[in-house]
Parts: structure tokens; C-alpha cells; sequence
């Protein structure tokens, strides 16, 4: 009997055991790769606007896209379907969504880290289901806008 | 347009939720373990009245259509076993013994064990059948599982499993990460008889040994064999059904010395 409860009960414990380990440690250094890559970036402003600054001559106007999936592990899975119950604010879902739209963004940015800003920024988000009850097994954001380019001026 | 530049600071984090997953844990766990205790509360209070209300003859009408011998061979080749009916039937004759058809099966398992089935059915191991030698040892092994019968344990168990399975249908219906979760909370709640039961099972099979052989010597054999061949550490009673063997020696003392004095007493009917 306590041999059959031990797979029974404590596999899907030491998953989700595990899921919290490694789930907590590789979102904190992601978190710390955003963090330092946002440092470097952050003279690259991006903004909704359609369109652009006038009176400043361009040389260089192109789409930027940058797109990222990250999955959802058995923890957070674990801690949503609970809050499924009780109602609130998921919070395990909120951290990798925000990761998901800061990656996105910051490849979008690297793809010209040479453009002066970026407008027209659009942010779509979708769930890549997986297995039979289609749950939501990892998130794509997907992050695009104008970058665009001031030509040089001799006062700069 | 003049852009202004800030440096980075916290509040790019706003909606990272950072740091908030051991909180959050603690507090589902907590309000978790008080919706299990709350629902399980509810089921074991309806399933409880419920059998109570439940006669033995719409019990023995009720599981006869759901007979469970259609699936398990009939062994009348097994002379062991046609004793232990012949012990059954004998036993069954006795006025506390709640008046249901009484039929025994075997079940091929080296595990000791035997278990009520609702509408009068009981399920020996042939684990448990090899380690009897005697009529008394047998008598109390079918008289732990009519006392069983006679505290409803049967019908209580299945209750309760088919109202925390489907409580939790309802509750995880679809939503849960992984089945097995669900299956083993369940697994854990619905363990087949509590030890209270268990050992009320004890001291009736006990007193309708006593009163239908007028004796106890042999019973306690039994468990020193059960014992012997017990390979499970003692701490491991904590989560199994059936209490430790040494445990039940002693409480089965204690009662036999209990109904002893009683019986020795004049007010005693014997």
C-alpha cells in the first residue's frame, strides 16, 4: 500500500518539486538577461504611434519583428490550476507573459540596434496548446513596428 | 517631438509578478486543504446518513444485479476454500450477524488480505487462505469482515469514494495539470476503512468467535503470524488501512479480557 501511494502521490510532487526548481532559477536569470539587455537598449525608445517624427530626414524606415515562445511549467501550472478554483489574479501566468513581451520586444529591437526609435509597435500574444484538452501548454508573443533611422547631420 | 530617456528602474517589473510563487503556493495550499476538509466533511456526513437509512435487504436487492462473481471463476475445486464457506455459513447463522446472502471468493494475490464487497460478498487472498490452518483462525478472519457488514464500512467506503470522485469531476473537471494529482489526493482520502473501523471489525469478529466456539485461544496466532511475515517498518501503519499487527494483539486482548469479566459476571447473558 505505501508503495503504490509513493508513485501514485509523490511522483506528481517530486514533478511539480522539480518544475519549481528549475522553473524559479531559469526565470530569475531571464530575468536578469531582460534586465541587463533593456540597460543596453534603452536609448532605443519604441512607441505606438503610427507615425513618425516630421521634419527630421530619414534615411532608413523598415519593419522589425521579434518573436519569442516560452513555456509554462508544471509548478505554475500547478499553482494556476488551484487559482481555477478560488478565483484571482493568476500570478504564475502574469511573469511569463511579462517575460514573453519583454523577449519579444528586445529581439525586435536587435534585429536594427542601430535605429533611432521604433513606432508603431503592435504586441500580439497567443497560446500554443498542447496535448488532448488543449491546455495551455506555452505562450508566443510576437512584437513588430517601424524602426527608423535619422539621416546623420553634421551637428550631431 | 522631444524623447526623453529615463533609466530603468523597478517599475519595469510592474507586471512581472516577481517573487510572488512560494506566497502564492502557501496561501492555495492553505485555502486547498480547507476546501478538502470542508468537502469531505459534507460527504462523509450524507454518505453516513444516508447508509444508514439504507435496510440490509435493499443492500443484498440493490448489489445483486452488480454481482461481481460474474467476472471471478468459481472455485469449487478449492477444498480450503469450501471449509472456509462452510465456517461462513455457520457463522452467518448467528443473531448479531447482519442477514445477508454470504458468499466467498478468492482472489489470487500473495498479499494477506480480505475484503467486504456490498450485497455480502467477501474476498479472500490466496496469500491470507494459505496462512490459515485452523477453523478459529478462519472464524475470526470471516468475522472481522461481518463486522464490516455490521457497521456498514462497505457501503460507507464506497460512498465516500463515488463523492470525493465525483466532487472532484466537478472541481478539477478538465482543468487539472495532471490526472494523477486529482487520482492521488483521492487515493489518500478515500482509504478504505479508517483504524477506528478496523478495529471495531476486530472486536466483533472477536465476540462472535467467542460466542459461537466459546473461546478465543488461536485467534491471537494469527496476528504473530501476520507479524512474522510483515515486511512493512512499523512507521509505515501510519498510511496503511490495518492497524500494526502488535497493536491489534493487544487491543484484542484488552477486549477479550473485557468481555471475559462481563461474562463472568451474573448480569452477564453470555
Amino acid at each position: 500500500m505505501p508503495a503504490e501511494m509513493i508513485i501514485n502521490l509523490g511522483f506528481p510532487i517530486a514533478v511539480i518539486a522539480l518544475a519549481m526548481i528549475t522553473g524559479t532559477l531559469l526565470e530569475k536569470r531571464h530575468f536578469t538577461s531582460i534586465r541587463r539587455r533593456e540597460e543596453t537598449f534603452h536609448r532605443m525608445p519604441v512607441l505606438t504611434v503610427k507615425g513618425y517624427p516630421t521634419g527630421t530626414p530619414i534615411s532608413k524606415a523598415h519593419m522589425v519583428s521579434g518573436s519569442t515562445v516560452v513555456s509554462i511549467d508544471y509548478f505554475k501550472r500547478f499553482l494556476a490550476s488551484l487559482r481555477n478554483i478560488f478565483g484571482g489574479e493568476v500570478r504564475s501566468y502574469c511573469s511569463l507573459l511579462d517575460r514573453g513581451r519583454r523577449e519579444a520586444i528586445l529581439r525586435m529591437k536587435a534585429q536594427d540596434s542601430e535605429a533611432d526609435l521604433i513606432v508603431n509597435l503592435r504586441v500580439e500574444t497567443s497560446s500554443v496548446a498542447q496535448g488532448k484538452r488543449k491546455q495551455l501548454g506555452s505562450t508566443e508573443v510576437l512584437a513588430y513596428g517601424t524602426a527608423i533611422t535619422f539621416r546623420k547631420t553634421a551637428t550631431e | 517631438m522631444k524623447l526623453v530617456n529615463r533609466e530603468l528602474r523597478e517599475s519595469s517589473d510592474a507586471s512581472a509578478a516577481r517573487g510572488t510563487a512560494f506566497k502564492e503556493l502557501r496561501r492555495l495550499l492553505v485555502y486547498a486543504a480547507i476546501l478538502a476538509l470542508v468537502v469531505y466533511v459534507i460527504i462523509a456526513t450524507v454518505v453516513d446518513l444516508v447508509v444508514a437509512r439504507i435496510s440490509y435487504e435493499t443492500e443484498a436487492k440493490l448489489f445483486q444485479s452488480a454481482r461481481l462473481e460474474k467476472w471471478i471463476p468459481e472455485e469449487k475445486s478449492n477444498p480450503r476454500l469450501v471449509e472456509a464457506q462452510s465456517i461462513l455459513d455457520q457463522l452467518g447463522t448467528s443473531p448479531e450477524v447482519p442477514p445477508l446472502p454470504y458468499r466467498l471468493i478468492l482472489l489470487e494475490n500473495e498479499c494477506p488480505n480480505a475484503f467486504a464487497f456490498p450485497g455480502g460478498m467477501i474476498g479472500i487472498t490466496s496469500g491470507l487462505l494459505d496462512l490459515l490452518t485452523e477453523e478459529i483462525e478462519f472464524a475470526f478472519v470471516l468475522g472481522h469482515e461481518l463486522g464490516h457488514f455490521y457497521h456498514r464500512d462497505h457501503l460507507r467506503g464506497i460512498g465516500r469514494a463515488v463523492g470525493v470522485g465525483i466532487t472532484f469531476a466537478i472541481i478539477f473537471g478538465g482543468q487539472m495539470g495532471s490526472d494523477s494529482l486529482g487520482d492521488s489526493v483521492q487515493y489518500v482520502l478515500d482509504r478504505r476503512y479508517s483504524r477506528a473501523q478496523e478495529d471495531a471489525a476486530d472486536d466483533f469478529g472477536i465476540a462472535l468467535v467467542y460466542h459461537t466456539y466459546g473461546r478465543t485461544e488461536g485467534v491471537d496466532r494469527l496476528f504473530q503470524i501476520l507479524e512474522e511475515s510483515d515486511s512493512m517498518p512499523s512507521w509505515a501503519y501510519m498510511f496503511s488501512t490495518h492497524p500494526d499487527p502488535s497493536d491489534r494483539i493487544r487491543n484484542l486482548k484488552n477486549f477479550v479480557d473485557a468481555m471475559m469479566s462481563e461474562t463472568d459476571s451474573p448480569a452477564g447473558d453470555g
